[in-house]
């Protein structure tokens, strides 16, 4: 076979096993809608592609199969037949029938001896009460099918590794854009300004463009875990249905992939643990089919899956008395419990409900493998039941792992990348670290220099000032650095060979100038400092509510300061010369009064200023501030060197403020 | 034996070749970022156009004598990355044949030997061909 062959093989195999994955899909929605046209159409298209493809490649076993599913759908799709659990049944062994063969045709490049007889002789069995439409109207679909199938050519396939190396040259233009950028005057126009503006929208959507192509339909996942429910549940004899929303949302290949284990795990533990037998349900007053639903959708830059089901729900007390006789819970903290966070028992270790151990959910490894799976890319979970009425579990997880919201520090001299999701929290050293432990709000946080990890010579100095606590093997670690130079949303790249062995690096990116950086690994800093973490339990989990977003700004001389953002109404520009500081208080023109200022901005009065208008106590006021930086959401930086006002201090202590 | 193109370039006076199938590009960089706790030869990393490339020290790599930092960079390709071996200067590419073979000098150094696949005398100068793979794969220390 020469080359050209093996790639139409491989395309076919390709092709087939997406054609595999969508026939699962569709042929469960079928069951619940038999006599839907357009996807029995769809359905019967699919099977003749594979069936036509089969035999220009002369495979005649696959082929003869694939005839024999045909005939059985056009019987269906013509309506001389009706589709029925039993049929439903013999399409879907005949989708893992053509898989393996499938296989054994990657496998050995042939399509093997076994002729499927007693496959086909199912598929047939179902045609027989109807003997006359065997193989009749085989002909007149395929001339339909074959104009349907047209505009699937619109869409081309693509390595992973071409896309990579495309977001790796958009890197590079974004960065030989800003060093354009540096050569154009901001303050006049000169023949540079248009063409420049121009290159920034390209560029900007140029990234995008390529963002999106790597994002994979969420379908890819939650469409293979219809057919999951459907098996599982005729394995322990229950009835279950299964909607499945959001299909078509575009979700970066590597979440998807960090989300199959998970959910495939939640959709088990429903139909296991969750959905009860028919008779129970009819007893309990509920239909005795049970309803598993997966509901995809996007918000705040974020995919949110929801898996819900109408089962009996989390027993609570027995996972008390389980944690209890574990002794994972003492009797008084399992008297103190809420309901909620009784529930949220199941996320710890070896806590299961269910008493026998069944083969489908296995043992223990549960919830607590989900959670910590969910943690490791940025994920959140969050579970919720009513006793008999079932249970929701929300899961939260970022669009795409390619990029990740990192801190620049230095230490040393040189620039390294922190991924936020390590750090709690960024603190100030009021000495010189000296290494030893600092006390932290009544805890004691051991401390470990970022050059004595990395091993930097002693000459390099020690002026490191700030703190980053990172989580690491279940405790915390404060880590001194140099500086905190600033936040970034980074895409991190594989460390190279020579580098891997590395415990401290998880990766390396390039950043905005154009350098490239190695990514640091809290786990790993932590793991090579040698000294004992801090392993008290983290109060901040993921469950707790985000802390809140502030409002960066600036004074005149550079000092930072946060808003809470809850607080802050807009932010105006004021022109030079509008600040009315008469009677000793600053004012400026505001809906035909004057607005109450603070000056926090420490810049003259002829100079241009930002005034943030903040609700108080006492109505609207203004704080002056020399320029609005940046808002910030993420982890631990309200703690930073920049310090957080609160204006309700401001206007107590305030001089002055007019009433 | 038939003929082979190398790749040429210097370091520390010892003239050094790769065989050209393996080089892909030699670009004139200063090295952008260190790398602490790499191992011995490796000296930092390179942006390549959104590649980010480990930099291998010629000098360090074959036990030469230290000297300033180089910034030719002969960039090859070594098990599905690129990687980047620091030298002081280019040479011109080099068509030779078995007839030219020789022995390693006498002068070779231990590491250099193990690293060399061959050696051919060119215009009364000894060039020695460097197994890429070998030379860059660093163990970590």
């Amino acid at each position: 076979m020469n080359d050209q062959d093996d790639e139409i093989v491989r395309e076919f195999l390709e092709e087939s096993r997406e054609n595999l994955d969508q026939l699962d899909r569709d042929l469960v929605a079928l069951e619940s809608r038999s006599t839907d046209p357009e996807l029995l159409a769809q359905v019967f298209r699919t099977f003749h592609t594979i069936k036509g493809t089969c035999g220009f490649l002369g495979y005649r076993h696959l082929e003869g199969i694939t005839h024999a599913g045909e005939n059985l759908l056009s019987a269906l799709r013509d309506g001389s037949l009706h589709l029925d659990a039993a049929s439903t049944t013999s399409l879907l062994r005949l989708v893992d029938a053509v898989r393996s063969v499938l296989a054994t045709v990657e496998a050995t490049g042939t399509d093997g001896d076994d002729d499927h007889a007693a496959l086909i002789a199912d598929l047939e069995r179902h045609l027989h009460p109807e003997a006359t439409v065997a193989d009749e109207p085989a002909a007149a679909p395929a001339v339909e099918s074959a104009a349907k199938v047209a505009p699937a050519e619109a869409t081309v396939r693509i390595d992973v590794a071409v896309l990579d190396k495309l977001l790796d040259l958009v890197g590079e233009l974004v960065v030989t854009r800003a060093q354009i950028g540096a050569l154009d005057d901001e303050e006049e126009d000169t023949p540079l300004s248009a063409p420049y503006r121009r290159l920034r929208l390209l560029t900007d959507e140029l990234s995008d463009g390529v963002m999106a192509a790597r994002l994979q339909p969420i379908a890819t996942i939650t469409g293979k875990l219809g057919r999951v429910v459907r098996d599982l549940a005729a394995d322990l004899g229950k009835r279950v249905r299964v909607e499945i929303e959001g299909t078509d949302l575009g979700v970066d290949k590597t979440v998807n992939e960090a989300l199959r284990d998970p959910l495939l795990h939640l959709v088990r533990n429903a139909v296991d643990h969750g959905i009860e037998l028919p008779d129970t349900r009819v007893q309990a007053g509920k239909p005795a089919e049970g309803l598993v639903r997966i509901r995809a959708h996007r918000a705040a830059g974020r995919i949110h899956l929801e898996l819900s089901d109408d089962g009996r729900g989390i027993d609570t007390d027995r996972l008390v008395a389980r944690a209890i006789a574990t002794g994972v819970l003492s009797d008084a903290d399992a008297a103190a419990l809420s309901p909620q966070e009784a529930r949220q028992l199941v996320f710890r270790a070896g806590l299961s409900t269910k008493d026998g151990v069944t083969k489908v959910s296995g043992r223990g490894v549960g919830m607590d493998v989900v959670q910590a799976a969910l943690h490791q890319i940025g994920g959140s979970i969050a579970i919720d039941s009513a006793p008999g009425q079932g249970t929701v579990t929300r899961i939260s997880v970022p669009l795409t792992l390619a990029v990740v919201p990192t801190l620049v520090v230095r230490c040393a001299g040189v620039r390294y990348v922190l991924p936020q999701l390590d750090v709690v929290e960024i603190l100030r050293l009021e000495d010189d670290g000296s290494g030893a432990p600092v006390a932290l709000r009544d805890r004691c946080l051991p401390l470990v220099h970022l050059a004595d990890v990395l091993r930097l010579p002693a000459a390099q100095g020690r002026s490191g000032r700030s703190v980053a606590v990172v989580r690491a093997h279940g405790g915390r670690i404060g880590v001194i650095l140099d500086a905190v130079e600033d936040t970034a949303e980074t895409i991190v790249k594989p460390l190279p060979a020579a580098l891997r062995p590395i415990a401290a690096y998880a990766g390396v990116t390039i950043l905005g100038d154009g350098q490239p950086a190695l990514v640091l690994d809290a786990a790993g800093v932590a793991a090579s400092a040698d000294v004992a973490v801090d392993a008290s339990p983290l109060r901040d989990s993921d469950d707790a509510p985000a802390p809140p977003a502030l409002l960066v700004v600036r004074d005149a001389a550079g000092r930072g300061l946060a808003i809470p953002l809850a607080a802050v109404r807009r932010i105006e520009q004021v022109p030079a010369g509008v600040v009315d500081r008469t009677s000793g208080v600053a004012a400026v023109p505001h809906l035909g009064g004057a607005l109450p200022l603070f000056d926090l901005s420490g810049v003259g009065s002829g100079e241009v200023a930002q005034v943030v208008v903040c609700d108080s106590s006492i109505g609207p006021v203004g704080l002056l501030v020399h320029r609005v930086e940046d808002l910030v959401a993420s982890v631990g930086l309200d703690d930073l060197t920049t310090r957080t006002i609160d204006v309700e201090d401001l206007v107590a202590a305030g001089p002055g403020v007019p009433s | 034996m038939t003929a082979r193109r190398i790749c040429t370039f210097t370091a520390d006076g010892v003239r050094l070749g790769f065989e050209i199938e393996h080089v892909l590009e030699i670009v004139r960089a200063d090295v952008d970022t260190p790398v602490p706790l790499a191992p011995t030869g490796v000296v930092g990393l390179l942006n390549l156009r959104g590649r980010i490339v480990t930099v291998v020290d010629a000098r360090t790599r074959l036990d030469l004598r230290p000297g300033d930092a180089g910034s030719t960079h002969v960039v090859v390709r070594n098990a599905d990355e690129a990687v980047s071996f620091l030298v002081d200067r280019e040479g011109d590419i080099l068509d030779v044949d078995a007839p030219l073979l020789v022995e390693l000098p006498a002068t070779a150094g231990d590491t250099l030997r193990s690293l060399a696949t061959s050696a051919y005398l060119v215009d009364g100068e000894t060039v020695v061909v460097l197994d890429p793979s070998l030379t860059l794969s660093v163990a970590s220390t």
